[in-house]
């Protein structure tokens, strides 16, 4: 492919089948030489959901490594000759018609993450302690919370929550199509970090709670990854749950033990040891208590 | 009121109207045990389209009303004397809910199967969804994707507040819609021990606290002060660094002539 010509970042990955379910859809796929980052959900009856996710992750980085062009002419063919394939095969057994899947791919290229995106994935941007959601939901619930209709904790408990628009594989599609995939992109900058997942963690996690563990990132991406998991599970893990941890060279979580020890440092300038009146006056009356 | 008609115009739904299917759905929705029964308490109301936006702005009041209504219900099925069980000298059964309110959600029905003037409950008994409950995912084939790629996400809100203003802009990470729903908004590139309400993904030009909104909750009205290096622009003309000024309803904030804010306030 030839884009990454040092690897810069660092990666990490988990995906469980939560608490709930003993078959994992989910399928992740992470190439840190070539920057590509893969998180995909499948759908339909039990082995069609794990064949639909499997066939996207066979499909898509073949696909970005074979085809001509720019970053997001790539990733829109990636996906959709995935989405194709996934279609054709359904047609082979009754019991994986319908199949398809869900996914958000990342490719780092050029110092740029490109984005494609289909479905109720996620990617998000962590950046100087503030955790971005830069897809958007293609979900009747999700569509809500993007509007400001529904707040981030009443779609997290939606009944129509497993509800989506789009999916990669129950119909035929072309790259062009507008409606079909989402494309993104934006500078990685060495100070920022990407965090892809499946609705696993989002349907279990606010924006908090994922925040909060991605900050305690102290150069080790897959304790993130694996934190991350496990407190979906522990919220719950009512589904199967995958995260893609991707940190830039400088990213530091704000919480992290480094980070911690430095603040804490910087602060002792700051503090003066004035006390206030009342506080001397307490002082005063205590020193007269018997 | 001096009006004859109590019920309301066909096709037209009134509050009323709802608080009663309400009330009929939390008792259809009984979940009875050896002592005590189970009422739902997590309720999410589908409506007409039409009929959620002429709503809208009052549905925190419904809300308000229908919780009056419904621990009234509760407090009147616990005071019935339970017939057979008294006779028996068993105490009768307590109703309750496992939250600690109602929860009530106004959604538009986006499916079309809910008419005008009418309204679509789902209740469950506790804020947990059950275990199981998410199912499998679906797609929605025959609806017709009203998602068009360029569409913005949005800055997730956090609380179930109201919204009292949006801000649109672009930063480097594409377009975005954030929504305002407290009465304090930093904005800035913010830092590692400098969070910013609204945090914009930009180059060092930009302050890392560069603006402040403020909301003042007696009037409604908005209020800006600039605290950045390179500057703050309303409406094209640049504030005076550290002098709060009001926020016209609708305004073009540059943000060090790198970002432009686009605010409007939601009535």
């Amino acid at each position: 492919m030839g884009m990454a010509t040092t690897v810069a970042w660092r990666s990490g990955v988990a995906t469980d089948p939560g608490l709930l379910r003993t078959n994992n859809e989910d399928r992740v796929y992470v190439d840190d030489v070539n920057g590509v980052f893969l998180v995909v959900d499948g759908m339909g009856g039990r082995a069609a959901g794990e064949l639909a996710a499997q066939t996207a992750i066979d499909v898509i980085p073949q696909e970005l490594e074979s085809s001509a062009g720019d970053a997001a002419g790539r990733v829109r063919q990636a996906i959709t000759v995935a989405n194709n394939r996934i279609h054709r095969l359904a047609q082979d057994r009754e019991e994986w018609l319908g199949m398809a899947c869900v996914l958000t791919l990342a490719v780092v290229s050029d110092d740029r993450v490109i984005v494609g995106h289909v479905g109720d994935s996620r990617l998000y941007l962590v950046w100087n302690g503030t955790l971005r959601k830069l897809t958007a939901d293609h979900s009747p619930v999700g569509e809500l919370e993007d509007q400001g209709e529904l707040s981030e904790a009443a779609a997290m408990r939606h009944p129509r929550r497993n509800e989506v628009f789009r999916d990669v594989g129950s119909r035929p599609r072309e790259a062009s199509d507008p409606e079909f995939i989402q494309i993104k992109s934006f500078p990685f900058r060495p100070e920022a970090a990407i965090l892809l997942c499946t609705d696993g963690l989002s349907d279990m996690l606010g924006s908090d709670a994922i925040s909060a563990v991605v900050e305690r990132y102290s150069g080790d991406p897959e304790t993130v990854a694996r934190e991350l998991v496990a407190a979906a599970n522990e919220a719950g893990g009512k589904d199967n749950v995958s995260v893609v941890f991707v940190a830039g060279p400088e990213f530091l979580g704000s919480e992290s033990q480094a980070m911690l020890e430095a603040r804490a440092r910087h602060s002792i300038t700051q503090v003066r040891e004035v006390p206030s009146w009342w506080r001397r006056a307490l002082g005063w009356v205590a020193g007269r208590l018997p | 009121m001096a009006q004859k008609e109590a019920r309301p115009a066909e096709g037209k739904l009134s509050g009323q109207g709802i608080i009663n299917e309400l009330i009929r759905n939390m008792e259809l929705g009984q979940f009875e045990m050896n002592y005590s029964v189970l009422l739902p308490c997590v309720f999410s109301l589908y409506l007409h389209p039409d009929d959620h936006a002429r709503l809208a702005g009052v549905f925190d009041l419904i809300a308000e009303d229908a919780r009056r209504a419904l621990r009234a219900r509760v407090a009147q099925l616990n005071s019935r004397p339970s017939l057979f069980g008294m006779k028996r000298g068993k105490p009768p059964k307590e109703y309750k809910i496992a939250c600690r309110d109602w929860v009530l959600d106004f959604l538009p029905d986006s499916e079309g199967t809910v008419p005008l003037g009418d309204v679509e409950i789902h209740s469950e008994l506790s804020e947990t969804p059950q275990p199981g409950f998410r199912g499998t995912k679906t797609t929605l084939m025959d609806r017709d994707p009203s998602v068009t790629s360029s569409r913005s996400a949005a800055i997730t809100r956090k609380s179930s507040d109201t919204v009292y203003a949006e801000i649109r802009y672009e930063d480097d990470s594409g377009p975005q819609l954030y929504l305002v729903s407290q009465n304090e908004v930093r904005v800035g590139r913010g830092g590692d021990d400098l969070a910013m309400d609204l945090a914009l993904y930009t180059n060092d030009e930009v302050s890392r606290e560069h603006l402040n909104l403020r909301r003042d909750p007696a009037t409604g009205r908005f209020y800006i002060l600039d605290k950045s290096v390179n500057g703050t622009w309303l409406d094209g003309r640049r504030l005076k660094k550290g002098i709060e000024e009001a926020l016209p309803d609708r305004a073009q904030i540059g943000v060090a002539e790198v970002i432009t804010l686009s605010f409007e306030v939601r009535r």
